[in-house]
């Protein structure tokens, strides 16, 4: 453990990063660290939104993320005070970088996903943006290789009796 | 591990259209209109069912050295397109086959089947069996213009210690001729995996002649690209679907035991019971049997009017129908046992089917946006029907067959279509489930009774003037006034006359489906901005994907939690999983 406590205050270190990643990405690209500080609280610590007291340095006045090592935990910089050559980091929690590994071993319901072979495409995708006009498919049913259709035309009679009546006399053709 | 597909020529021979495409199997089916030009007889080499249960047959290729089998079979031509499925799998020492995906199973083929040399050959004819062989698809777009046969596949040599994941599949999807490349047959898909479907770009095996009835194929790629490979591993990534807890796996179509055929002809007959006869009558003859009935000879027809013989004429029409497959003896035409002096084929049956075949259904988008409310179909357009409403929900990926069963005595027509259907490749389903009536006769109206009081009123006129000879002026008078009602109850041919299927004969007489897709604006890279609709219960660490960098995902839910975070911590965690995170 690197805190120092001295007359009630907490001292602790602090690496702080300049990063470029989307908030939303859970294992950020740290890079390398813009600086390495030595920090109290200001006030009463809050774990998730603290409020950093550094003295300055200006290669911190352009970094937006840091690590405090004592709480294991990664912070955005949120905004950046300063006070008399002192420097006021209010931050924020970042609970996907700090709980990486935790994350990735979640198991979830998984609602939508980037590998579209892992995907189930034939869930209605409610972001399906469509043009107003449709195309127009015509299908033929087909027999052989070649496109069925009623194509002759025949005559056809039905005349009563049969084509041989039979005759009292022992049947036979009568015509 | 991904790989990168690539471009190869295979063998880089220039392959002699309609030779070495000479392979699998021999054809049998249909739907090969879209061959344009004089395209080689494509089906001539191929063998595939019409989906509808006729026969078939399924090759499976045998490697001794690499102990590895894959089988291709039922080609299915539609359109443009080719359809080849196909299945991997291996052999042991003892000769048992064990295929690569559990939901594919030979078992009845292979009971029917026998080894030659090194090919196992063996007819399907069952419908059970088809679901097997279509359970992987693969898609060909061919130029029958175009002489050479390339493919996409991946870069030799191959790595043996493949790992079984396949990289992105992009589905199926229609290709026109339009947009085929020029002197190229080339491959649509990449490889890839549909759940427990393998799909890899193979190029088909090729003999040295195509009549060789074995093709045994000299294409080692598929082979090699099962070595290292099992089952477990090919289906680690959806291990956690297959997990009772878990879900995601839709729910299966039920399939109630035998399929509904279609409808057989009634076994009896009116034409074979005595008691009329029906008869296919050429144009002249049927000229000869009006001259008969509309005979000069006054007298003869008055004393066919006794006899009437209209009336012994139960039917007289045009059907749009080739009967020949119901002719029986050409003879004289009897009416009312009366030699006509006409002559024409006597019909064998009242009842008589036509089979119109079948059409596919293809999926464009292999997504929803394939099934209503997205793609919607039009109609069924029937001839002497009209157009019917029809379920595109039930027919896409399907085959839908039309028969008509046809009363040729009245007329009457039932047009039924069965659907062959496997949903999501998987699910069977076969039956007839749209019956829809319609008449196709267009009937020769004789006006027999018309006619009857036609000369009814001219043997009252005779009559009358005979009765009149006592009273010469009085008889002229009625017999004028007899003639005169005669012509105002004239026979009324046109307007007593008519076709009651004319109408019908004059529109379109070829069935069709009309279906409308919606166009979608896929934007690129759109997985990774809002992710494929999943719904599936997985482990995070599955869908981390190094090479490609972050990759989205939305949870719906979190199963199984193992950070150790205070609650506050945790609740923010599952908010941004359910807003979405890359990992």
């Amino acid at each position: 453990m690197r805190e120092i406590r001295e007359g009630g205050i907490y001292r602790m270190t602090i690496t702080v990063y300049k990063i470029s990643d989307d908030r939303r990405v859970v294992n950020k690209t740290l890079g390398t660290a813009v600086a390495t500080l030595t920090a109290v609280f200001k006030n009463d610590a809050d774990i998730l939104y603290p409020v950093l007291e550094v003295a300055y340095n200006s290669s911190v006045l352009t970094a937006n993320y840091l690590y405090i090592d004592t709480l294991q935990r990664y912070y955005y910089i949120k905004n950046i005070k300063l006070d008399r050559q002192r420097l006021f980091l209010e931050c924020e929690v970042d609970v996907l970088k700090t709980y990486y590994e935790g994350i990735r071993n979640l198991t979830c319901v998984v609602s939508r996903q980037s590998n579209i072979n892992k995907a189930q495409n034939y869930l209605n995708d409610d972001f399906f943006r469509l043009l107003q006009y449709n195309e127009y498919l015509q299908l033929y049913f087909t027999k052989g290789g070649a496109i069925q259709e009623f194509s002759d035309y025949s005559y056809v009679l039905a005349a009563a009796g049969e084509t041989y009546p039979v005759t009292p006399g022992g049947g036979g053709n009568n015509g | 591990m991904a790989r990168n597909a690539s471009t190869v020529t295979l063998a880089g021979q220039s392959i002699t259209t309609g030779k070495n495409w000479g392979i699998f199997t021999q054809y049998a089916g249909d739907a090969l209109s879209a061959i344009p030009g004089n395209g080689f007889d494509i089906w001539k080499y191929f063998k595939a069912d019409d989906g509808f249960g006729s026969s078939s047959k399924i090759h499976l290729f045998k490697d001794d050295s690499d102990n590895v089998l894959f089988a291709i079979g039922y080609s299915k031509p539609h359109l443009n397109n080719v359809y080849l499925f196909y299945q991997f799998a291996t052999q042991d020492d003892q000769g048992n086959i064990t295929y690569l995906s559990n939901s594919i199973t030979l078992d009845d083929m292979l009971m029917a089947g026998n080894w030659d040399n090194n090919e196992y050959v063996f007819d399907a004819e069952t419908e059970s069996t088809e679901d097997a062989y279509r359970a992987t698809l693969f898609f060909f777009t061919w130029d029958i213009e175009k002489s050479a046969l390339e493919c996409t596949t991946r870069s030799q040599p191959i790595d043996t210690s493949f790992d079984g994941t396949i990289s992105i599949f992009n589905g199926f999807r229609s290709t026109s001729l339009d947009t085929v490349v020029e002197n190229k047959w080339y491959v649509e898909a990449n490889e890839g995996q549909i759940e427990n479907n393998i799909f890899v770009p193979i190029p088909p095996p090729f003999s040295d002649e195509y009549t060789d009835p074995r093709h045994v194929s000299n294409f080692k790629l598929p082979m090699a690209i099962l070595t290292g490979t099992t089952e477990a591993e090919v289906l680690t990534s959806f291990e956690d679907d297959t997990d009772d807890s878990g879900g995601g796996i839709a729910g299966e179509y039920g399939y109630g035991g035998a399929d509904l055929d279609f409808p057989d002809l009634p076994t009896k007959s009116a034409a074979d019971c005595g008691m009329l006869t029906l008869y296919d009558i050429e144009k002249a003859q049927m000229l000869n049997l009006s001259a008969f009935l509309w005979s000069a000879d006054f007298f003869d027809n008055i004393i066919k009017l006794f006899s009437d013989p209209m009336d012994a004429i139960i039917m007289c029409g045009i059907v749009p129908l080739n009967l020949n497959s119901l002719h029986g003896s050409y003879m004289p035409v009897y009416v009312g046992n009366t030699n006509s002096g006409s002559f024409g084929y006597k019909l064998t049956s009242q009842y008589m089917q036509k089979d119109f075949g079948s059409l596919y259904v293809p999926l464009n988008w292999d997504t929803a946006l394939d099934y209503e409310p997205f793609t919607k179909a039009a109609g069924l357009y029937l001839p002497f029907i009209g157009v019917v409403p029809i379920s595109l929900n039930e027919i896409m990926g399907s085959y839908v067959h039309l028969k008509y069963n046809i009363d040729l005595l009245t007329g009457d027509c039932v047009a039924t279509v069965k659907i062959q259907k496997n949903v999501n490749h998987k699910n069977y389903f076969n039956a007839c489930v749209y019956h829809h009536r319609g008449n196709l006769l267009s009937t020769i109206q004789l006006s027999g009774k018309n006619y009857s009081n036609f000369y009814s009123n001219m043997l009252n006129t005779v009559l009358s003037m005979g009765s009149s000879v006592a009273s010469p002026m009085a008889g002229i008078k009625n017999g004028i006034q007899g003639a005169m009602n005669t012509v105002l109850s004239a026979p009324e041919v046109q307007k007593t006359g008519s076709f009651s299927g004319s109408s019908a004969l004059l529109m379109t007489k070829r069935p069709y489906i009309m279906i409308g897709r919606p166009n979608q604006q896929f934007p690129s890279n759109y997985g990774n901005f809002v992710g494929f609709p999943t719904y599936r219960t997985m482990k995070l660490s599955t869908l981390e994907d190094p090479q490609k960098g972050p990759q989205f995902v939305q949870c719906e839910d979190i199963i199984d939690s193992a950070v150790s975070a205070t609650d506050t911590e945790k609740e923010m965690i599952e908010k941004a999983l359910k807003e979405g995170v890359y990992i």
